[in-house]
């Protein structure tokens, strides 16, 4: 299947249980599995058959790479001692085996930082295995954080967003540049308790259905029935991209 | 909400070794031009000297060319002084004051000679009374010769005086 436009590099989507690449072409390649290792496995095996993909964009689902919101932190009194409380503090919430890495957006003295935690196991694994193929990671990112930036372009108003994908509901809210909850679910197996959770949070938030978007990412719907982000918007994977409840 | 950006991918890292080799590779490579370039500019020196000299050295060796061809075609000084002194004393200076000294006209007085014996002539300078008397000391000048020698070439008066310019080719 090749679908989308020409890319620069080819897109990889890692998950806890799955992988999922989408070449230069546009071609995409999934293997499922039970097990990172077995996923990552496979694809380095894709990646031996396919000399071509040298520099990757790893894209991690939520069920890896998870944001926390974190709480202000009263008492410490120096940045460094604040960065360190606040790593703690974020590996404890994500819900994550440590040794983690964290990476801590607007911890410079605001009171709404979000951590981005993943463990350092993930990291390490997939670095090996791309070095088992003299290949390399150009980027390791989470797939929702770039949903969310894709999401806010077409709309800077936006309040919540749920992102469904890899049996992990991810889901932010906030008003204007203010983030007021980052969370992660998981595991969630369905589409309707990934919508459900959603509504939830709508509703504790006090959120508008109009001012919120829901997404899934949903590799066995057709490609031509996007409807969640744009792809000119930077998202990738839109092909794939398909509303939440929405039908597939 | 604002976007949040993250990102676990270590930055593509030089090797430390390959760094410090590629910088040790280029500057060998820059010393090694550099000497070259002098090696070159001192060789360049060199030869521009040796071609000075050489121009040097050519402009001399044609000066003394030219010199030498300027005085072959010149024909050599004591050639031509016997070629004068064969002439000299081919000349019968003698005989043409002989000559002169029988030319007796009354009324004709000679007062100067003037022999020239490269060109093998002789110029007199005759006060006369008359065009007449300039005439016939001429005439006597010339006797006895199978063509004319002497020739009157100018008459003109001088302060009330008649002078006779008379020329001779004596061979």
């Amino acid at each position: 299947m090749s679908v989308g436009n020409k890319r620069s590099a080819a897109d990889v989507y890692l998950s806890e249980r799955e992988v999922s690449m989408v070449s230069v072409s546009g071609s995409l390649w999934r293997h499922e599995d039970g097990a990172l290792a077995a996923c990552l496995a496979a694809l380095v095996d894709r990646l031996r058959e396919d000399d071509g993909s040298r520099g990757l964009r790893i894209w991690l689902g939520a069920a890896l790479c998870r944001p926390v919101r974190l709480a202000p932190i009263a008492g410490a009194r120096t940045r460094s001692e604040r960065l360190k409380l606040a790593e703690l503090a974020a590996v404890t919430q994500s819900g994550l085996q440590a040794p983690c890495r964290v990476s801590i957006d607007g911890a410079g003295g605001s009171d709404d930082a979000v951590a981005v935690v993943v463990e350092e196991r993930v990291l390490s694994a997939i670095e090996q295995a791309l070095a088992s193929v003299k290949s390399r990671a150009a980027s390791i990112q989470p797939w929702w954080a770039q949903a969310l930036g894709a999401a806010l372009k077409s709309n800077p108003t936006l309040r919540a967003l749920g992102v469904w994908e890899g049996r992990a509901l991810t889901f932010m809210t906030g008003d204007g540049r203010h983030v007021a909850s980052a969370q992660t679910l998981y595991p969630v197996e369905t589409a309707e308790s990934a919508s459900a959770a959603f509504a939830r949070a709508l509703v504790s938030g006090m959120i508008s259905p109009d001012d919120a978007l829901a997404v899934a990412l949903d590799w066995s719907s057709s490609p031509d029935a996007s409807q969640g982000l744009q792809e000119d918007k930077g998202a990738v994977f839109t092909p794939w991209v398909r509303r939440l409840g929405a039908a597939s | 909400m604002r976007a949040l950006h993250a990102d676990f991918a270590r930055p593509a890292q030089w090797p430390v070794v390959a760094l410090w080799g590629l910088c040790v590779a280029i500057l060998t490579l820059t010393a090694w031009a550099g000497a070259r370039d002098v090696q070159v500019w001192r060789a360049l020196s060199a030869e521009r000297i040796k071609t000075a000299e050489l121009g040097a050295q050519l402009d001399a060796a044609q000066a003394v060319q030219s010199a030498l061809a300027a005085s072959a075609a010149k024909p050599p000084s004591f050639a031509l002084d016997a070629r004068r002194w064969m002439k000299l004393s081919a000349f019968d200076g003698s005989g043409v004051l002989r000559s002169i000294e029988s030319a007796q006209v009354a009324g004709a007085k000679v007062v100067s000679i003037e022999i020239d014996g490269d060109s093998q002539r002789a110029e007199l300078e005759v006060e006369v009374t008359s065009a007449d008397v300039a005439s016939s000391f001429l005439q006597a000048l010339n006797a006895g010769t199978e063509r004319p020698v002497w020739a009157l070439s100018r008459l003109q008066i001088q302060g009330g005086t008649e002078v006779a310019l008379i020329h001779g080719q004596i061979e």
